[in-house]
């Protein structure tokens, strides 16, 4: 497909002997926002940090409009431990049977190819995100943290940098902020510190850091913990507005069903590392294993 | 703004107006004054915690390895202007050693004999802070993955390994292994000489243009776009790395601009000392830098050059009198040898109670804000006479 943004394969993340991630299985298409829920400790945030370059999974791949960004299989003492499936598709010798995988030529194919970018890489490709707890850089105002952002996009060196020849670069990337701080609502804070913020608008600003680095797909870890139902309505829109704004694609995490099912396309629903079902909101709603899952299944013999 | 410009200005004002008075004071007073010692040595050491605020206030990594950059720099500094007709008396012991050139000397025969000593003494400078540098890149591949604790510990042992190794006999002929280098172009040599007395005396004031020149490079740096995301990297690594901020390579940026005027530091250091020897710079001098960075404020380079001076003046000159005997009140014998030491201890533990975050905090001294503070005071002093006596009025 052309227009797909993330495609995880067979992604497992394996701890020593827990297996946080098993064999996850996702895919997002352009402008789509997604989902993905399940109850706490499904492995929500590790498929995140495998998506954004944090931890390197210990199986899977991961692309990033068509190109592959993180790709890894079971190595050195791992593959004792190893609990997951696939456990040859990614190595060198794997060889596939059947016609199947021929519509889908597998680059690395052959090789032993291990791709563990650090997160900065990612986030260079276009990807950006936000933190369950919120990380702001606590020194810095508003302004700053949202300028900070820019530095991924510059052009400048250290030396053009230190002796002032990236003004124009400088001041153009000072509107951009200010433009951006005038959209997410923040222009009217941008002096102060940004810790001195209520907890919403810490929220904002972290997705509005996010915003500055020109990313194509968002990911929103939590967004809307710790707020209110008045703040959860907020942000609900919010998020729908950044989405056609910017035309970005997102992917969010989220416990607060209502804004779950209000603004997602797609939801994919974890439990204990699994996928146990995706789908639109009305089908996740309606699906007998979610609702299991959230709600505990009741035992015949007690 | 408007307002930044107009502050800017006045710094720049103040900082001149700070120039010209040391060009005169040095004119004025006798060369041997107390004061001038002050200004020279607290100069250097500024210089040194301004590196290392760098490093350690604003990239949020804590390093101990200053002296070590700044015998680098002091050595290098030393081997490169030892005019060649003095090298046979300094490394007497190692045959002449084997550099035989002087880049002042050199200099000075192409372009005649001020330009060369300017260029030959800036341009020696700039290699030892460079071969400084070059050795933090070197070191910081392998230790700036640790963090923290093991980080100071690591650039602490690093510090201690190079200064025994420039003490080494076999490295003789370059480094004169554990004698003295000197005979090389020191501050006094920028003194106008005419008919064998000195005209105009310069080297306070040489020495001070080259540490403020230093400075305002290390504060343009910090106020860029790389600046900002060392700041960013303190608060926040995890964050910082997520926006795209590659950690090795900034944290590595830091590193190196750090040791490079850690180096240029050492390089001073030297001249004013007039000879370099490995001994001095223990990890003790590395504890005195990082004082005056605390004492300042980690996060402000204004902080650190206005510690430096205090810091200096302190040790080296105002609490002197509690060392000699003959200031003690009788029946009072507690003046003696060392006991400055005692007092200057007792005063640093006061200023980390009662200043948690350093004179200056975080914050930059800004003449203009400065003015706008008293002003506040003086104000509210005002309001406050006024309302107690309107109190007392309406009472």
């Amino acid at each position: 497909m052309a227009d797909n943004v993330l495609r995880v394969e067979n992604v497992t993340m394996q701890f020593g002997g827990v297996v946080a991630v098993n064999n996850l299985n996702m895919e997002i298409n352009k402008g789509e926002i997604v989902a993905l829920i399940g109850p706490n400790g499904a492995g929500k945030t590790t498929a995140f940090n495998v998506i954004t370059g944090v931890y390197a999974p210990t199986n899977g791949q991961v692309s990033f409009c068509g190109k592959t960004i993180v790709r890894n299989h079971p190595q050195g003492k791992m593959k004792k431990l190893y609990q997951g499936e696939n456990a040859t598709r990614y190595t060198a010798e794997y060889r596939p049977e059947g016609e199947a995988d021929k519509e889908n030529p597998d680059p690395y194919r052959g090789t032993a190819h291990v791709l563990e970018p650090t997160p900065d890489k990612i986030t260079a490709l276009g990807m950006a995100r936000t933190f369950q707890n919120i990380r702001l850089w606590k020194s810095q105002t508003v302004f700053d943290n949202v300028l900070i952002a820019k530095h991924l996009r510059r052009t400048s060196n250290l030396f053009t940098a230190t002796f002032r020849g990236n003004k124009k670069e400088e001041a153009r990337q000072r509107e951009e902020v200010l433009e951006l701080l005038k959209i997410v609502g923040l222009e009217d804070v941008k002096d102060e510190l940004s810790t001195s913020l209520p907890y919403g608008k810490q929220r904002r600003l972290e997705i509005a850091r996010a915003l500055a680095t020109d990313p194509k797909l968002l990911l929103l870890d939590e967004p809307a913990a710790g707020m209110n139902p008045q703040e959860t309505d907020e942000l609900t829109s919010f998020i729908g507005e950044i989405r056609d704004q910017f035309q970005i694609t997102i992917l969010l995490i989220e416990h607060h069903m209502n804004l779950v099912m209000d603004i997602s396309d797609r939801i994919y629903v974890l439990d204990f590392g699994k996928l146990i079902a995706s789908g639109t909101p009305n089908e996740i709603q309606n699906n007998q294993k979610v609702i299991d899952a959230y709600l505990g299944v009741e035992e015949d013999d007690a | 703004m408007i307002q930044k410009k107009k502050s800017n200005k006045a710094n720049i004002i103040f900082i001149l107006a700070l120039l010209i008075l040391i060009f005169v004071l040095e004119q004025t007073l006798p060369s041997s004054s107390m004061l001038l010692t002050v200004v020279k040595k607290s100069a250097i050491y500024a210089l040194a915690a301004v590196s290392m605020n760098l490093l350690n206030g604003f990239t949020g990594l804590f390093s101990l390895g200053q002296a070590g950059f700044m015998l680098i720099g002091a050595y290098v500094y030393g081997m490169l202007t030892i005019p060649v007709a003095d090298r046979a008396a300094v490394y007497q012991y190692f045959d002449g050693g084997i550099i035989q050139f002087s880049i002042v000397e050199g200099l000075s025969g192409v372009l005649g004999n001020v330009a060369g000593l300017i260029l030959g003494v800036l341009i020696s400078l700039i290699i030892a802070g460079a071969i400084a540098g070059l050795l933090a890149y070197l070191v910081g591949l392998p230790i700036l993955r640790l963090r923290g604790d093991y980080l100071a510990v690591a650039t602490l042992g690093f510090a201690e390994i190079i200064r025994a190794f420039f003490q080494w006999e076999a490295l003789g002929p370059l480094t004169n292994g554990s004698n003295l280098l000197r005979k090389f172009t020191c501050l006094d040599d920028f003194n106008i000489v005419v008919d064998g007395k000195v005209a105009v005396y310069l080297s306070t004031t040489v020495l001070v243009l080259i540490v403020a020149a230093c400075i305002l490079v290390i504060t343009l740096v910090i106020n860029s776009t790389y600046g900002r995301a060392f700041k960013a990297i303190r608060d926040d690594e995890t964050a910082a790395e997520a926006m795209g901020i590659n950690l090795a390579k900034h944290k590595m940026m830091s590193f190196v601009i750090s040791a490079f005027f850690a180096g240029v530091a050492g390089g001073l250091l030297a001249m004013y000392q007039t000879t370099a020897q490995a001994m001095p710079f223990k990890s003790a001098m590395t504890y005195e830098i990082l004082l005056i960075v605390v004492i300042g404020g980690i996060g402000s380079v204004t902080g650190s050059c206005l510690s430096a001076f205090i810091f200096i003046g302190a040790s080296e000159w105002w609490l002197r009198f509690l060392d000699m005997e003959k200031y003690n009140i009788p029946g009072l014998n507690i003046l003696r040898p060392g006991f400055r030491k005692v007092v200057f201890s007792v005063v640093i533990m006061i200023i980390v109670l009662f200043f948690r975050k350093g004179i200056m905090g975080e914050n930059e001294l800004n003449i203009a804000g400065f003015g706008r503070w008293l002003k506040q005071i003086f104000t509210k002093k005002k309001a406050a006479v006024a309302a107690a006596e309107e109190g007392k009025n309406n009472g």
